[in-house]
């Protein structure tokens, strides 16, 4: 559907010919539909409203005032005109040494410098969070948050400014987003498709757009909604706004929602809201699986699953667990899994219960138990939660915060498998394989337990998924193609013992 | 649109409407009301003798053997400890005086009217570099020249100004920028504009040309001979931009040499203060940062009007002399005082910059928003008396001032 | 010692300092002469490259670069081709101070009034031929077909013309112009005040169409020309004293200027060489001078030529047929 919008510049007189120039560069525009720059005579704004080109605001204008009314194919291309316009007038007051040196310091400076700006990341400590993304939002940006720590009471008010401006808020402790093909915060190199992604969790976007784009498909966008979305204080404002966008967007044909287990409530509403989509729907609900939903909805446990759920040709590499699994002594019986992605512990954990096997977490799934120290048998650790992050960057930024855990889980006599995750792409560490590598070449290689690792990311990653995955081969690591088959070998390998 | 957008409309429109001319130099017992015999105006938010610096107390002893109200300096010390002199801000009695700004009875004034809103503001005549009283010099050769300015030089300036009608001054200041003057720390171009429009009117007002010779060396001789009419411009500027409800513009920054203080138009006469901070820049020969006063003077009413820190993109010969960073960098200076007020200045423009307009009425919103203090560009002081300027730099307004005035804002408009 | 005596009349007047870069004045037209006559102060109200308007008490002038050509409101300078006003720091809201023997602009440009020409517009009215007018308006009709791409309302030059809806601006302004006409046939065949002109549809033609100046009000301000030419200065009259209040609250003070001069019979200089041609039935002078409306504006002289050839057609059609 066409949308239009408009602009009035008070008192601006512009010479014709410039006008003229500017319509129709304007009109030239792709997308652009019609166009038209006009002071606002009473005659003039009777043209553009015919035109389908005058909302309230172009309304209000007067004889003196300048209207620009852009009618395009949807309401991004729309604000590309109308910033490119914007442009156009105000050409000789930019100065091309302002671009270079300076770097505005508030939302108000900042905005003129980039006219069709609609999009705010914030990070910065959480206590500031919230008076920052409400200008951006009064701004009429749409904001992704990146820091935590801010107060649910705030989330929830800043959910329903945005739900009254017609605008999206990601976050807060959003740290993946892909929107119309550029990655934000730590997000991977994927190629632009037709899968659309609404995630509560950073790790498990990455996972799925990852996989999505290994069986040869692409990402319209992958929208983060924050942790808490569908908790019962949120009432998963974001996800239902990322889903009405994902639904109006005509590049996306599958949606994919990923969270952990929603409120029941929450869950309700989402599902209600999913069964009235035009689109095919995934919904990847990790450890939650016990759900009502709609038939037409796609119901998976695992990113794997969501991803080939997604995916059109349904492509993954040839993969047999058991022909991969190495044997492992039966005097070794456990498995510790050492995780920097949150939701990639998660999965872990499910694939363990889903066959039988007790584990347990610090970050436990349902039907997991919680991990107490000195507890043998299955663990599953989450080394980006704040028992180990405080004080310190997160695991994906800075791989060293495994290096003790690592060291401890090769040396123990007790364990059979350690499993790993490799989470690469924008904002991760350069070379978090090479650095496992060595630790893991460091100890003895005749009395280790079996190394199992997966790499999140693609080969156009900056790291290159192929490239990280050689370096943990040639050290010995056993690598599977994605997150739930590698800790589905590391059961095969205990299995085989 | 919001009460403070709007006040602040007002605000700065006043600014921008704003026509001062330098109009006469007539001594300050007849210029200032209320100024008295044994009365003191000094630089910077109120501040007691006890309170003062080593340069203040210098000028305060100094001025006193000036105005005969002491037999010599140690007697003047004595007589200010047993409270014979009363102390008052410039800024009090619509006046200005850098570093120490010390104004008194006697002292010759110019007077710079605000044609605009028929205002006037005053400012004493700049003494030149070297030992001097604005940097708490106080011997025989500073007392000397002040007599020669009294006696001489204030008279016949006054007749000069008076000759031709007044200085307009905008369009000076307009030109001044173009020629790399920031009107804080360099003058030279509207110094040596200003002497070219007078000197005819000095001629031919004289009757004695030895006097008329002396005089017109001292304003050739003396770079900085502009800042003192700056300054009672800028003074001149912002009196009429106080007492607008719910206005958050800054009408005046100042120090005193112990504590730098603002005034908010939206806050009335209220000052808010906090402790001064030390300039950083580049020292003379001899002397180091041991040796500097905390930073002083009225002088910052430059930077209150959009010049001085403000306009370093201007004056990129200042920036390295101050310590600002490279020529280069002068640019950034001004980008970030953009980033704090509420409009540009159409007629003060800078060409480097093609032609944006210095960044105009400081918002204390902004200030605290972002974190970006204004930068001015100052002359530092010997922290002992009677020495004089040792280096000249840059120093932050103190954070604090700015959100104290929010705060007090916030209340008066009941939004706190 | 030598004395001066103390002079009582000042050698100079040197109150304010001497500016950066200095033009000369080479053209000031009618109406810009009435705003540089007077000493006071104004303000840029729009800055283009080779132009800038500026506003004194009420009064619109624009500075332009000479070879922009003559017109009530211009006042042109000797400045080069290159000359961008906007590159050289003129800014919306700069002050402009007319001294008399030069105006000042945001404290750095001085334009200098030493020896100008007055532009004022060709004496009138002329006596008109039939036969002349009938060959000029046949001329312009064929030079409106030939530039059905021009846009604006040139097309109504070509009497076969007929706006289809998707041509917005034109549609528009088919009633209007077809109402303006009928009123200047009555008021020239019955005298001025024999009809009136329909008030609302002339207040929207006004503010017709794109450009600083909307494309209407242009062509109203041609046929104001075209009366004016035609001697019919009461059926002008009439016209203005009805239309000022409605362009008054427009706010648009600079189409407002335009409307004003040529309700005292003033347009561009290009503009009346083409209404001399078309007076005279000269073809091939009108060909050779009417591209020289291009320079005004991107449509704005093809508009008020229009509107000339509305009023002349007009006073064609009232004549009484001769046998």
């Amino acid at each position: 559907m066409s949308k239009m919008v408009t602009q009035v510049r008070e008192g601006f007189f512009l010479d014709s010919v410039a006008l003229m120039r500017i319509s129709q560069t304007i009109a030239g525009l792709p997308g652009v539909e019609e166009a038209a720059l006009m002071m606002g005579t009473p005659a003039n704004k009777e043209i553009m409203a015919a035109a389908g080109l005058l909302d309230a605001q172009g309304e209000a204008a007067t004889g003196g005032d300048l209207v620009f009314g852009i009618r395009a194919e949807d309401e991004a291309l729309a604000q590309v005109a109308l910033a490119t316009a914007s442009d156009l007038l105000f050409q000789p007051r930019t100065s091309s040494s302002d671009a270079a040196t300076w770097q505005p310091k508030s939302l108000r400076t900042a905005l003129p410098k980039l006219a069709g700006a609609n999009l705010a990341l914030i990070s910065v400590p959480g206590d500031f969070a919230g008076a920052e993304a409400r200008k951006a939002l009064y701004r009429d940006l749409n904001v992704m948050i990146f820091s935590d720590n801010v107060s649910l009471v705030e989330e929830r008010a800043l959910k329903a400014i945005a739900a009254e401006r017609g605008l999206l808020v990601m976050g807060p402790d959003c740290g993946t987003a892909i929107v119309s093909g550029v990655p934000i915060g730590f997000a991977n190199e994927v190629p632009r498709g037709d899968v659309g992604i609404v995630g509560a969790s950073g790790t498990g976007i990455q996972e799925v757009s990852s996989l999505v784009a290994r069986a040869g498909g692409g990402i319209s966008h992958a929208i983060g909604v924050g942790g808490r979305d569908l908790s019962s204080a949120i009432e998963g404002a974001s996800t239902l706004a990322a889903l009405e966008l994902l639904e109006a967007d005509d590049a996306t044909r599958h949606i994919v929602l990923i969270s952990k287990p929603p409120a029941p409530e929450v869950a309700t509403k989402v599902m209600d809201r999913l069964s009235k989509s035009r689109k095919e729907v995934t919904v990847c609900l990790i450890g939650g699986g016990e759900f009502d939903a709609p038939v037409e909805i796609r119901k998976v446990d695992t990113l794997k699953a969501a991803a080939m759920s997604a995916s059109l040709n349904a492509y993954f590499p040839e993969w047999n667990t058991t022909n991969e699994a190495q044997s492992v002594p039966p005097q070794r019986t456990g498995v510790r899994g050492l995780f920097a992605g949150g939701t990639l512990a998660a999965e872990a954990q499910y694939v363990f219960l889903a066959a039988g096997e007790a584990v347990s977490s610090n970050a436990p799934i349902p039907g997991g138990a919680r991990w107490v120290n000195g507890h043998d048998g299955h663990v599953m650790i989450d080394l980006g939660s704040d028992e180990f992050t405080r004080g310190r960057p997160h695991p994906m930024i800075d791989p060293s915060v495994r290096d003790s855990p690592l060291a401890d889980a090769l040396n123990d006599k007790m364990l059979g498998v350690v499993l790993l995750d490799v989470v690469i792409g924008f904002g991760a560490h350069e070379d978090p394989s090479g650095h496992i590598a060595r630790i893991v070449e460091a100890t003895d290689q005749s009395d280790r337990p079996v190394v199992v690792a997966s790499v999140t990311g693609t080969d156009s990653d900056p790291q290159g998924r192929a490239a990280q995955e050689r370096r943990l081969d040639a050290a010995g690591v056993l690598v599977a193609p994605s997150n739930a088959d590698a800790a589905e070998l590391a059961l095969a390998c205990l299995l085989s013992g | 649109m919001d009460i403070i957008t709007q006040a602040n409309d007002v605000a700065v429109r006043r600014m921008l409407t704003g026509d001062p001319a330098l109009v006469d130099v007539v001594p300050a017992i007849e210029a200032i009301d209320g100024l008295k015999d044994r009365m003191i105006l000094h630089a910077g938010p109120p501040v007691a003798w006890n309170d003062m610096c080593g340069p203040m107390r210098g000028a305060v002893t100094g001025i006193a053997v000036f105005e005969g109200w002491a037999e010599n300096l140690a007697d003047a010390e004595e007589q200010a400890d047993t409270g014979a002199f009363e102390f008052h801000p410039n800024h009090h009695f619509d006046a200005v005086g850098p570093m120490t700004g010390m104004t008194s009875m006697s002292q010759p004034v110019m007077v710079v009217e605000n044609r605009a809103f028929g205002n006037r503001a005053f400012c004493t005549i700049n003494e030149g570099l070297g030992k001097v009283m604005r940097f708490g010099g106080n011997d025989l050769e500073v007392l000397d020249r002040l007599r020669w300015l009294r006696g001489s030089f204030g008279p016949a300036f006054g007749r000069a100004l008076r000759h031709i009608g007044g200085l307009a001054l905008k369009d000076l200041i307009a030109r001044g920028l173009t020629m790399g003057d920031e009107m804080h720390q360099r003058n030279v171009a509207c110094s040596s504009l200003t002497l070219r429009a007078l000197a005819p009117a000095f001629a031919a007002t004289s009757d004695d040309n030895d006097a008329l010779s002396r005089a017109l060396a001292f304003i050739g001789g003396n770079d900085q001979f502009f800042l003192n009419i700056a300054m009672a411009m800028g003074k001149s500027i912002m009196d009429p931009v106080r007492d607008i409800e719910g206005s958050s513009v800054v009408t005046a920054m100042s120090r005193n040499g112990t504590e730098f203080g603002i005034r908010v138009s939206g806050t009335g006469d209220q000052w808010f203060t906090a402790p001064v901070e030390m300039p950083e820049g580049l020292y003379f020969p001899g002397f180091t940062s041991d040796d500097a006063n905390p930073d002083m003077g009225d002088s910052t009413i430059v930077e209150t009007i959009g010049l001085g820190g403000f306009a370093m993109a201007a004056s990129p010969a200042v920036a390295g002399f101050v310590g600002a960073g490279t020529a280069t960098e002068a640019a950034a200076t001004t980008h970030a005082m953009a980033e704090i007020v509420h409009t540009e200045n159409p007629e003060w423009t800078i060409p480097s910059l093609d032609y944006r307009g210095v960044p105009t009425g400081i918002d204390v919103r902004y200030v605290v928003e972002t974190g970006l203090a204004p930068t001015i560009n100052t002359g530092i002081a010997h922290k002992d008396p009677g020495v004089g300027q040792v280096g000249a730099g840059v120093v932050r307004a103190p954070l604090a001032c700015f959100e104290q005035a929010v705060r007090a804002l916030a209340v008066r408009l009941g939004i706190a | 010692m030598m004395r001066c005596p103390i002079k009582e009349k000042p050698l100079v007047q040197p109150s304010r300092v001497s500016l950066g870069f200095e033009f000369p004045v080479s053209l000031i037209g009618a109406v810009a002469r009435r705003n540089v006559e007077r000493i006071g102060e104004g303000h840029v109200i729009a800055v283009f490259d080779g132009s800038f308007y500026v506003e004194t008490m009420g009064e619109i002038a624009c500075v332009a670069r000479d070879d922009l050509g003559a017109s009530p409101l211009n006042i042109l300078v000797g400045a080069p081709r290159t000359v961008s006003w906007a590159a050289a720091g003129i800014r919306v809201g700069a002050r402009v101070r007319f001294s008399r023997y030069a105006f000042h602009v945001a404290g750095r440009l001085s334009f200098t009034m030493a020896g100008y020409e007055i532009w004022t517009p060709p004496d009138f009215p002329k006596p008109v031929s039939r036969l002349c007018v009938s060959e000029g308006l046949r001329e312009l009709a064929r030079i409106s077909r030939s530039n059905v791409e021009q846009g604006g309302l040139i097309r109504f030059a070509d009497p076969a013309y007929r706006p289809v809806k998707e041509e917005r601006i034109g549609f528009a302004a088919a009633a209007p112009v077809r109402c303006l006409r009928d009123w200047c046939i009555a008021g020239l065949r019955y005298g001025s005040t024999s009809s009136e002109p329909n008030l609302s549809s002339l207040g929207y033609f006004v503010g017709l169409g794109p450009g600083l100046t909307p494309s209407g009000s242009d062509f109203v301000g041609g046929v104001m020309l075209a009366l004016t030419v035609l001697g019919a200065t009461d059926m002008r009259d009439r016209l203005w004293s009805l239309l000022r209040p409605v362009v008054d609250d427009m706010d648009n003070p600079i189409m407002a200027a335009h409307l004003a001069a040529a309700a005292e019979g003033m347009g561009s200089a290009a503009l009346h060489r083409v209404i001399d041609s078309v007076v005279t039935g000269d073809a091939n002078s009108l060909r050779s001078c009417i591209h020289g409306l291009d320079a005004i504006g991107h449509t704005s002289g093809w508009d008020a030529l229009a509107g000339v050839v509305c009023a002349f057609d007009a006073w064609y059609s009232a004549l009484p047929l001769q046998h």
